[in-house]
């Protein structure tokens, strides 16, 4: 494609529908060729037939009756003239002209071009037929080519005519189609400009005729809202973020003016410092926690998945958490079914159920029951975590899943709203469905992953 | 312990370079690539301290030219990126083990001991003792003055990584990397949880607590008097 020349590439709408006019063009001049030729040809042959079937007639008038009786029968034709209009020359054997008003000399035997001379045209071309007869004397039938000449000529000014009126529609058509094209495409082109210029809301109308045009428009709005909700969100986690980093830092700023007071002993100096570094640390959390995400939601972590038994996970992280969970009096059970084994990062899944856990610990009161089930079904593994403290309402559910979620009652208390958008983060890079549900009371939290099948690759235990 | 810190921020190798002194080491700075590989393979250090982003020369390409270069010592990688592939690049390339900044120096300061007590030969004795603690790997046994200790699994990985390291802190981070293979801080105390089981089981019929909790640092086991 790279070496065609330039006009064969197109670049606008018009390049193009000159072109094709072009391309059209040469086609009916092709056209137009042959039909003349073979029309020639044609029209040749029947000429050719009609003066073998005159000099036929001709030879059994002389067969039958003789050379007068031919003369006479040549001098009836030139008077009727009529239709046929055919010329004649009728010779004896030494040459001398017999019957035939024709102004031409006699020509060889067999088909030849003679000139003639016209009373109206002066000298013109026919097309003669030559016998010899049996008495030595010669017969021609000669035949007029203008007609031919004529139809040809007619023939050649058609298409002249609509060569000039294919060129004109082609060049007319591509400024009519260079318009409409234009006239579209400014529409979505002014739509752009003002989405550069700022305003995101500005949609591409459309005209409902499901046309090629209004399917592109259609999928360049859904585009539109697509980055539309993703500035949305941005704007919202930018929101969100300097919200919740806004307390920290002022707790930050009065703990390390406390210190700075020359009232307070050395121990209570230090006790305010270090709870200075306590809120520093839980800004850095909130770091750590962002970029975790969005270290996942770039996706570029999936290219080190492993196969791994969700199972063993599980139960390592269960029997970790188990005497925690005692300690601060909740009653945590695992439900553990073996060989389930996923593509994924043990250390994101791990993450993905201490979250999980830890959420259940903060948010349910102390006493409450945590349930841990991992059930191996032959179409999907599901991990779900539920306890059964005061749960999110339903309408809600959607919502927590997103950044900085929280519950209002929940503001006050620790926590950035994060654990669960990683636990979605996560769950959405493994493929896997998460589900959040109403426990009756609580909140369960459900993930479904795909099974692994074995694809040769080993399991990693690591 | 002689130190080698390669490190281009200055107020961060200042921090590191005054709380090493502090606490008694000898510590060289470098700010750049090429000086810190000249020093690492030319000088007898205990222990690395390499950042990963340096000018002149990569952190990684750094541990490949000392490694490759028969080097064999500990070297402990800074990064402040806290990616996943980026640990494992670094693990990868030869480091021992990595930091992810902002750190608290008591942090670094146990890792470098851990480092170089794990580097020495005795690491691979099939029994560590301190402080009247015996812990045998071979037959998983405990005895504290003598009498038998039970464990459970956990708690027995729990207590050898501290004997491994005895005299000396182990952070919480440093617990759940090595015991649990958590490369990520969970909320919930579990650490402190095992912790107190496998100190209330060790001091069962002893007065002296067997662990030592350093506040705001991590935990000790204290070395034979």
């Amino acid at each position: 494609m790279n070496n065609l020349p330039r006009i064969f590439k197109p670049r606008s709408m018009r390049e193009l529908a000159l072109l094709y006019s072009v391309c059209f063009m040469i086609a009916t001049a092709i056209l137009g060729f042959a039909v003349y030729s073979s029309t020639r040809d044609a029209l040749q042959q029947q000429l050719d037939s009609r003066i073998r079937a005159e000099t036929n007639d001709l030879l059994n008038v002389y067969e039958s009756d003789g050379m007068a009786a031919l003369s006479e029968e040549i001098m009836r034709h030139e008077e009727q003239g009529g239709i046929t209009q055919m010329g004649y020359i009728l010779t004896d054997n030494g040459g001398k002209r017999l019957a035939g008003q024709m102004q031409a000399t006699t020509p060889k035997i067999g088909w030849s071009i003679i000139n003639f001379i016209d009373e109206d045209e002066g000298t013109d071309q026919a097309r003669a037929y030559t016998i010899a007869l049996s008495n030595g004397g010669r017969l021609v039938v000669i035949a007029d080519q203008e007609a031919i000449e004529e139809i040809g000529e007619v023939l050649m000014q058609q298409f002249l005519i609509a060569f000039v009126a294919i060129f004109l529609i082609g060049v007319g058509g591509s400024f009519v189609l260079t318009r409409l094209l234009r006239r579209r495409l400014s529409g979505i082109n002014e739509t752009a400009s003002a989405i550069i210029g700022g305003d995101l809301n500005q949609r591409i109308s459309l005209d409902g005729s499901r046309g090629e045009f209004d399917r592109l428009s259609q999928t360049l709005n859904a585009m539109l809202d697509r980055i539309s909700d993703l500035m949305d969100n941005l704007r919202q986690v930018s929101g969100d973020i300097a919200h919740d980093l806004r307390s920290p830092l002022n707790r930050l700023r009065q703990n390390l003016e406390t210190s700075l007071s020359e009232k307070l002993g050395p121990a209570e100096q230090r006790s305010a410092v270090e709870a200075a570094i306590v809120q520093a640390d839980e800004m850095l959390d909130i770091f750590s926690a962002i970029l975790g995400i969005s270290e996942i939601e770039g996706g570029h972590i999936k290219s080190t998945f492993k196969r791994v038994r969700l199972d063993l996970i599980v139960a390592e992280i269960c029997e970790a958490y188990q005497p925690a969970a005692q300690d601060a009096g909740f009653d945590m059970q695992c439900e553990i079914e073996p060989d389930c084994t996923i593509t994924g990062d043990r250390h994101l899944l791990g993450q993905m159920l201490t979250n999980l856990l830890d959420n259940s610990l903060r948010h349910a009161p102390e006493g409450s029951q945590i349930l841990v089930q991992i059930t191996n079904n032959p179409k999907e593994i599901e991990l779900a975590v539920s306890d059964n403290g005061p749960g999110i309402p339903k309408e809600r559910h959607e919502e927590m899943l997103r950044r900085f979620a929280r519950m209002e009652a929940s503001r006050t208390t620790s926590g950035n709203g994060l654990g669960l958008s990683l636990v979605k983060a996560i769950a959405d890079a493994h493929g896997a469905r998460i589900s959040l549900t109403d426990n009756e009371p609580g909140l369960k939290v459900a993930i479904s992953f795909v099974p692994s099948l074995y694809d040769g690759r080993l399991i990693d235990h690591a | 312990m002689k130190i080698l810190l390669v490190e281009d921020d200055k107020s961060t190798s200042d921090y590191i370079a005054q709380g090493l002194e502090q606490a008694g080491h000898l510590v060289t700075a470098s700010d750049n690539g090429p000086d810190g590989l000249f020093h690492a393979t030319d000088g007898n250090f205990d222990v690395v301290i390499l950042d990963r982003m340096l000018p002149g020369m990569d952190g990684i390409a750094i541990i490949g030219a000392i490694r490759g270069a028969g080097g064999t010592v500990p070297i402990l990688m800074l990064t402040a990126r806290a990616g996943l592939e980026d640990r494992v690049d670094g693990l990868d390339a030869g480091a021992d083990d990595y930091l992810v900044k902002p750190f608290a120096f008591s942090e670094l300061h146990a890792r470098l001991n851990a480092l170089v007590r794990r580097h020495r030969p005795e690491a691979a004795e099939s029994t560590l003792s301190a402080n009247g603690i015996e812990l045998d790997r071979l037959k998983r046994l405990v005895r504290r003055e003598g009498s038998p200790v039970l464990l459970q699994p956990r708690e027995f990985s729990l207590l050898e990584e501290l004997l491994r390291n005895s005299g000396k802190v182990v952070t919480r981070t440093m617990l759940l990397e090595r015991v649990w293979n958590f490369h990520f801080d969970p909320k919930t105390n579990i650490v402190e949880t095992h912790i107190s089981r496998l100190r209330s089981k060790l001091n069962e019929g002893h007065e002296e607590d067997a662990i030592i909790t350093v506040r705001g640092a991590g935990y000790m086991i204290a070395t034979d008097e």
